[in-house]
Protein backbone atom coordinates (compact mmCIF):
# COMPACT_ATOMS: atom_id res chain seq x y z
CA UNK A 1 0.00 0.00 0.00
CA UNK A 2 1.35 3.46 -0.79
CA UNK A 3 1.64 4.65 2.81
CA UNK A 4 5.13 6.06 2.20
CA UNK A 5 5.31 9.65 3.54
CA UNK A 6 1.67 9.48 4.64
CA UNK A 7 1.01 10.50 8.22
CA UNK A 8 -0.93 8.04 10.32
CA UNK A 9 -1.52 7.18 13.94
CA UNK A 10 -0.04 4.35 15.96
CA UNK A 11 -3.08 2.44 17.12
CA UNK A 12 -1.55 -0.49 18.95
CA UNK A 13 1.74 -2.16 19.80
CA UNK A 14 1.51 -5.74 18.62
CA UNK A 15 4.72 -7.20 20.03
CA UNK A 16 8.30 -7.77 18.91
CA UNK A 17 8.82 -10.09 15.94
CA UNK A 18 11.80 -11.25 13.87
CA UNK A 19 12.44 -8.71 11.13
CA UNK A 20 10.70 -10.09 8.02
CA UNK A 21 13.19 -8.31 5.75
CA UNK A 22 15.88 -10.64 7.09
CA UNK A 23 13.65 -13.70 7.38
CA UNK A 24 12.85 -13.40 3.67
CA UNK A 25 16.51 -14.12 2.91
CA UNK A 26 16.93 -16.76 5.64
CA UNK A 27 19.27 -14.46 7.53
CA UNK A 28 19.42 -14.06 11.31
CA UNK A 29 16.56 -11.72 12.14
CA UNK A 30 16.58 -9.27 15.01
CA UNK A 31 13.26 -8.90 16.79
CA UNK A 32 11.64 -5.58 15.94
CA UNK A 33 8.64 -3.83 17.45
CA UNK A 34 5.53 -4.09 15.29
CA UNK A 35 2.61 -1.68 15.36
CA UNK A 36 -0.85 -1.38 13.96
CA UNK A 37 -0.82 2.00 12.27
CA UNK A 38 -4.04 3.66 11.20
CA UNK A 39 -4.29 5.78 8.06
CA UNK A 40 -7.25 7.75 6.82
CA UNK A 41 -8.43 6.18 3.56
CA UNK A 42 -8.61 9.64 2.01
CA UNK A 43 -4.98 10.35 2.96
CA UNK A 44 -3.79 7.30 1.05
CA UNK A 45 -6.11 7.33 -1.96
CA UNK A 46 -7.19 10.67 -3.35
CA UNK A 47 -10.52 9.36 -4.63
CA UNK A 48 -11.62 8.01 -1.26
CA UNK A 49 -13.46 9.89 1.42
CA UNK A 50 -12.01 10.52 4.86
CA UNK A 51 -14.30 8.37 6.98
CA UNK A 52 -12.85 4.95 6.27
CA UNK A 53 -9.59 3.65 7.63
CA UNK A 54 -6.65 1.47 6.69
CA UNK A 55 -5.04 -0.40 9.57
CA UNK A 56 -1.63 -1.65 8.56
CA UNK A 57 1.13 -3.55 10.36
CA UNK A 58 4.40 -1.61 10.22
CA UNK A 59 7.70 -2.29 11.96
CA UNK A 60 9.13 0.50 14.08
CA UNK A 61 12.15 1.05 11.84
CA UNK A 62 9.83 2.08 9.01
CA UNK A 63 8.25 4.83 11.08
CA UNK A 64 9.37 8.28 12.10
CA UNK A 65 7.66 10.87 14.30
CA UNK A 66 5.43 13.19 12.27
CA UNK B 1 11.31 -28.83 -18.89
CA UNK B 2 8.28 -26.68 -18.34
CA UNK B 3 7.35 -26.75 -14.68
CA UNK B 4 3.72 -26.00 -15.50
CA UNK B 5 3.47 -29.15 -17.60
CA UNK B 6 5.22 -31.42 -15.13
CA UNK B 7 3.18 -34.00 -13.32
CA UNK B 8 2.04 -32.55 -10.00
CA UNK B 9 2.75 -35.71 -8.04
CA UNK B 10 6.34 -35.77 -9.25
CA UNK B 11 6.81 -32.10 -8.37
CA UNK B 12 5.41 -32.73 -4.91
CA UNK B 13 7.69 -35.70 -4.44
CA UNK B 14 10.69 -33.62 -5.52
CA UNK B 15 9.71 -30.82 -3.13
CA UNK B 16 9.33 -33.28 -0.25
CA UNK B 17 12.72 -34.75 -1.04
CA UNK B 18 14.44 -31.35 -1.19
CA UNK B 19 12.86 -30.23 2.10
CA UNK B 20 14.04 -33.44 3.77
CA UNK B 21 17.54 -33.16 2.28
CA UNK B 22 17.88 -29.64 3.60
CA UNK B 23 16.64 -30.73 6.99
CA UNK B 24 13.71 -28.29 6.89
CA UNK B 25 11.09 -30.93 7.51
CA UNK B 26 10.68 -34.68 7.43
CA UNK B 27 8.25 -37.04 5.70
CA UNK B 28 6.85 -37.87 9.14
CA UNK B 29 6.18 -34.21 9.91
CA UNK B 30 4.52 -33.70 6.54
CA UNK B 31 2.36 -36.78 7.09
CA UNK B 32 1.39 -35.46 10.52
CA UNK B 33 0.44 -32.01 9.17
CA UNK B 34 -1.67 -33.13 6.22
CA UNK B 35 -4.70 -34.37 8.22
CA UNK B 36 -4.47 -31.36 10.55
CA UNK B 37 -4.62 -28.98 7.61
CA UNK B 38 -7.26 -31.01 5.78
CA UNK B 39 -9.48 -31.11 8.85
CA UNK B 40 -9.12 -27.44 9.74
CA UNK B 41 -12.13 -25.34 8.90
CA UNK B 42 -13.86 -22.11 9.87
CA UNK B 43 -15.72 -23.97 12.62
CA UNK B 44 -12.49 -24.28 14.57
CA UNK B 45 -11.89 -20.56 14.51
CA UNK B 46 -15.49 -19.97 15.48
CA UNK B 47 -15.14 -22.34 18.41
CA UNK B 48 -11.99 -20.63 19.64
CA UNK B 49 -13.58 -17.20 19.41
CA UNK B 50 -16.78 -18.32 21.13
CA UNK B 51 -14.89 -20.05 23.92
CA UNK B 52 -12.58 -17.13 24.55
CA UNK B 53 -15.40 -14.61 24.50
CA UNK B 54 -17.46 -16.45 27.07
CA UNK B 55 -14.84 -15.22 29.53
CA UNK B 56 -15.74 -11.53 29.96
CA UNK B 57 -12.09 -10.57 30.51
CA UNK B 58 -11.24 -12.08 27.17
CA UNK B 59 -13.54 -10.04 25.00
CA UNK B 60 -10.81 -7.95 23.47
CA UNK B 61 -8.73 -7.83 20.27
CA UNK B 62 -6.26 -10.45 21.50
CA UNK B 63 -8.89 -12.56 23.24
CA UNK B 64 -8.03 -15.85 21.60
CA UNK B 65 -4.30 -15.33 22.00
CA UNK B 66 -4.65 -14.70 25.72
CA UNK B 67 -7.06 -17.57 26.10
CA UNK B 68 -4.59 -19.90 24.41
CA UNK B 69 -1.69 -18.69 26.52
CA UNK B 70 -3.62 -19.23 29.72
CA UNK B 71 -5.39 -22.47 28.97
CA UNK B 72 -3.06 -23.94 26.40
CA UNK B 73 -3.66 -24.24 22.68
CA UNK B 74 -6.54 -26.38 21.54
CA UNK B 75 -5.37 -26.18 17.96
CA UNK B 76 -1.73 -26.73 17.04
CA UNK B 77 -0.44 -23.64 15.25
CA UNK B 78 3.07 -23.67 13.87
CA UNK B 79 5.24 -21.11 15.62
CA UNK B 80 2.31 -20.10 17.82
CA UNK B 81 1.73 -16.77 16.11
CA UNK B 82 -0.46 -14.35 18.02
CA UNK B 83 -4.02 -14.61 16.85
CA UNK B 84 -6.05 -11.44 16.70
CA UNK B 85 -9.82 -11.31 16.61
CA UNK B 86 -11.61 -8.28 15.25
CA UNK B 87 -15.09 -7.43 16.41
CA UNK B 88 -17.53 -5.87 14.01
CA UNK B 89 -19.71 -3.35 15.79
CA UNK B 90 -22.60 -1.09 14.75
CA UNK B 91 -19.94 1.61 14.16
CA UNK B 92 -17.13 -0.33 12.48
CA UNK B 93 -17.03 -3.04 9.83
CA UNK B 94 -13.65 -4.79 9.54
CA UNK B 95 -12.39 -6.15 6.24
CA UNK B 96 -9.27 -8.31 6.38
CA UNK B 97 -6.80 -8.59 3.54
CA UNK B 98 -3.22 -9.67 3.12
CA UNK B 99 -1.81 -7.42 0.42
CA UNK B 100 1.58 -9.07 0.40
CA UNK B 101 1.08 -12.76 -0.16
CA UNK B 102 -2.40 -13.77 1.09
CA UNK B 103 -1.39 -14.98 4.56
CA UNK B 104 -4.26 -16.89 6.12
CA UNK B 105 -4.67 -18.63 9.48
CA UNK B 106 -5.10 -22.10 8.01
CA UNK B 107 -4.75 -23.83 11.35
CA UNK B 108 -8.01 -22.32 12.53
CA UNK B 109 -9.87 -21.59 9.29
CA UNK B 110 -8.68 -24.23 6.86
CA UNK B 111 -7.74 -23.58 3.27
CA UNK B 112 -8.25 -20.01 2.13
CA UNK B 113 -10.92 -19.38 -0.45
CA UNK B 114 -9.38 -18.75 -3.88
CA UNK B 115 -10.74 -15.21 -4.10
CA UNK B 116 -8.90 -14.27 -0.89
CA UNK B 117 -5.61 -14.99 -2.64
CA UNK B 118 -6.52 -13.25 -5.89
CA UNK B 119 -4.65 -10.14 -6.93
CA UNK B 120 -7.99 -8.47 -7.62
CA UNK B 121 -9.30 -8.92 -4.08
CA UNK B 122 -6.00 -7.90 -2.52
CA UNK B 123 -5.73 -4.77 -4.63
CA UNK B 124 -9.33 -3.67 -4.44
CA UNK B 125 -9.89 -4.37 -0.74
CA UNK B 126 -7.46 -1.63 0.22
CA UNK B 127 -8.49 0.86 -2.45
CA UNK B 128 -12.23 0.56 -2.83
CA UNK B 129 -13.53 -1.66 -0.03
CA UNK B 130 -17.09 -0.38 -0.21
CA UNK B 131 -17.29 -0.91 -3.96
CA UNK B 132 -15.84 -4.38 -3.61
CA UNK B 133 -18.25 -5.35 -0.84
CA UNK B 134 -21.19 -3.92 -2.74
CA UNK B 135 -20.41 -6.17 -5.69
CA UNK B 136 -20.77 -9.08 -3.27
CA UNK B 137 -24.10 -7.72 -2.07
CA UNK B 138 -22.69 -6.51 1.23
CA UNK B 139 -23.78 -2.89 1.47
CA UNK B 140 -22.15 -1.06 4.35
CA UNK B 141 -24.15 1.89 5.62
CA UNK B 142 -22.42 5.26 5.08
CA UNK B 143 -22.58 5.91 8.82
CA UNK B 144 -20.49 2.81 9.48
CA UNK B 145 -16.73 3.12 9.21
CA UNK B 146 -15.01 0.52 7.04
CA UNK B 147 -11.70 -0.47 8.56
CA UNK B 148 -9.48 -2.36 6.15
CA UNK B 149 -7.04 -4.42 8.19
CA UNK B 150 -3.88 -5.46 6.42
CA UNK B 151 -2.58 -8.75 7.73
CA UNK B 152 0.86 -8.94 6.21
CA UNK B 153 3.31 -10.02 8.86
CA UNK B 154 2.92 -11.98 12.05
CA UNK B 155 -0.56 -11.08 13.17
CA UNK B 156 -3.39 -13.22 12.02
CA UNK B 157 -6.94 -12.14 12.13
CA UNK B 158 -9.78 -14.56 12.38
CA UNK B 159 -13.46 -13.99 12.27
CA UNK B 160 -16.00 -16.62 12.60
CA UNK B 161 -16.59 -18.22 9.27
CA UNK B 162 -15.18 -18.51 5.83
CA UNK B 163 -15.93 -15.33 3.96
CA UNK B 164 -17.11 -13.92 7.26
CA UNK B 165 -13.55 -14.34 8.38
CA UNK B 166 -12.38 -11.64 6.05
CA UNK B 167 -15.38 -9.41 6.70
CA UNK B 168 -16.80 -9.81 3.22
CA UNK B 169 -20.36 -10.77 4.12
CA UNK B 170 -22.14 -9.46 7.17
CA UNK B 171 -23.01 -12.57 9.17
CA UNK B 172 -26.69 -13.30 9.45
CA UNK B 173 -28.15 -14.86 12.56
CA UNK B 174 -31.02 -17.28 12.23
CA UNK B 175 -33.46 -17.10 15.12
CA UNK B 176 -36.87 -18.72 15.34
CA UNK B 177 -36.98 -19.28 11.63
CA UNK B 178 -36.21 -15.65 10.84
CA UNK B 179 -32.97 -14.51 9.33
CA UNK B 180 -31.55 -11.27 10.70
CA UNK B 181 -28.60 -9.29 9.49
CA UNK B 182 -26.27 -7.20 11.59
CA UNK B 183 -27.62 -3.72 12.14
CA UNK B 184 -25.18 -1.85 9.99
CA UNK B 185 -25.91 -3.77 6.82
CA UNK B 186 -28.64 -1.71 5.27
CA UNK B 187 -29.92 -1.60 1.72
CA UNK B 188 -27.89 0.85 -0.32
CA UNK B 189 -31.08 2.80 -1.02
CA UNK B 190 -31.49 3.49 2.69
CA UNK B 191 -28.45 5.62 3.23
CA UNK B 192 -27.92 8.05 6.06
CA UNK B 193 -25.38 10.87 6.23
CA UNK B 194 -22.01 9.76 7.58
CA UNK B 195 -20.93 10.36 11.15
CA UNK B 196 -17.47 11.57 12.08
CA UNK B 197 -15.10 8.64 12.29
CA UNK B 198 -14.68 7.06 15.68
CA UNK B 199 -11.46 7.23 17.66
CA UNK B 200 -9.16 4.43 18.70
CA UNK B 201 -8.83 2.88 22.09
CA UNK B 202 -5.74 3.75 24.09
CA UNK B 203 -2.98 1.38 23.14
CA UNK B 204 0.21 0.82 25.05
CA UNK B 205 3.44 1.10 23.17
CA UNK B 206 6.95 0.65 24.53
CA UNK B 207 8.89 2.39 21.78
CA UNK B 208 6.54 4.88 20.20
CA UNK B 209 3.95 6.86 22.02
CA UNK B 210 0.52 6.89 20.48
CA UNK B 211 0.16 9.83 18.18
CA UNK B 212 0.86 11.02 14.69
CA UNK B 213 3.69 9.29 12.90
CA UNK B 214 4.91 9.18 9.36
CA UNK B 215 5.64 6.01 7.46
CA UNK B 216 8.74 6.04 5.35
CA UNK B 217 11.12 3.45 3.97
CA UNK B 218 14.60 3.83 5.48
CA UNK B 219 16.05 1.99 2.50
CA UNK B 220 14.86 0.08 -0.48
CA UNK B 221 14.36 -3.55 0.40
CA UNK B 222 13.67 -6.18 -2.23
CA UNK B 223 10.68 -8.17 -1.14
CA UNK B 224 8.62 -11.06 -2.36
CA UNK B 225 6.83 -10.62 -5.64
CA UNK B 226 3.39 -9.05 -5.13
CA UNK B 227 1.92 -11.89 -7.12
CA UNK B 228 3.28 -14.57 -4.84
CA UNK B 229 0.82 -16.71 -2.97
CA UNK B 230 1.44 -19.22 -0.24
Amino acid sequence: MPTETVSGTVARYLGDFPNPEELAFARPAERKPLYHVSFGMGDVWTEQGPRDELLVEINEHWLEPA
Amino acid sequence: MNILETDGERLLEAAHSLLAQKGLTSPAEIAERIPITDNAGPGQGAGMVAKAWTDPDDRAPDAVGRHQRRRGPRIPMRGMPPLGVLENTPEVHNLVVCTLCSCYPRAVLGYPPLWYKSAAYRARAVRDPRGLLAEWKTAISPDVKVRVVGSTTEQLAAIVREGGMAGVPVPSIRTAGKSCRARHAVPSSNRAPPNPSSSHSNPSSPGLSRGPIQAFPPRWVPGPSPGMTL
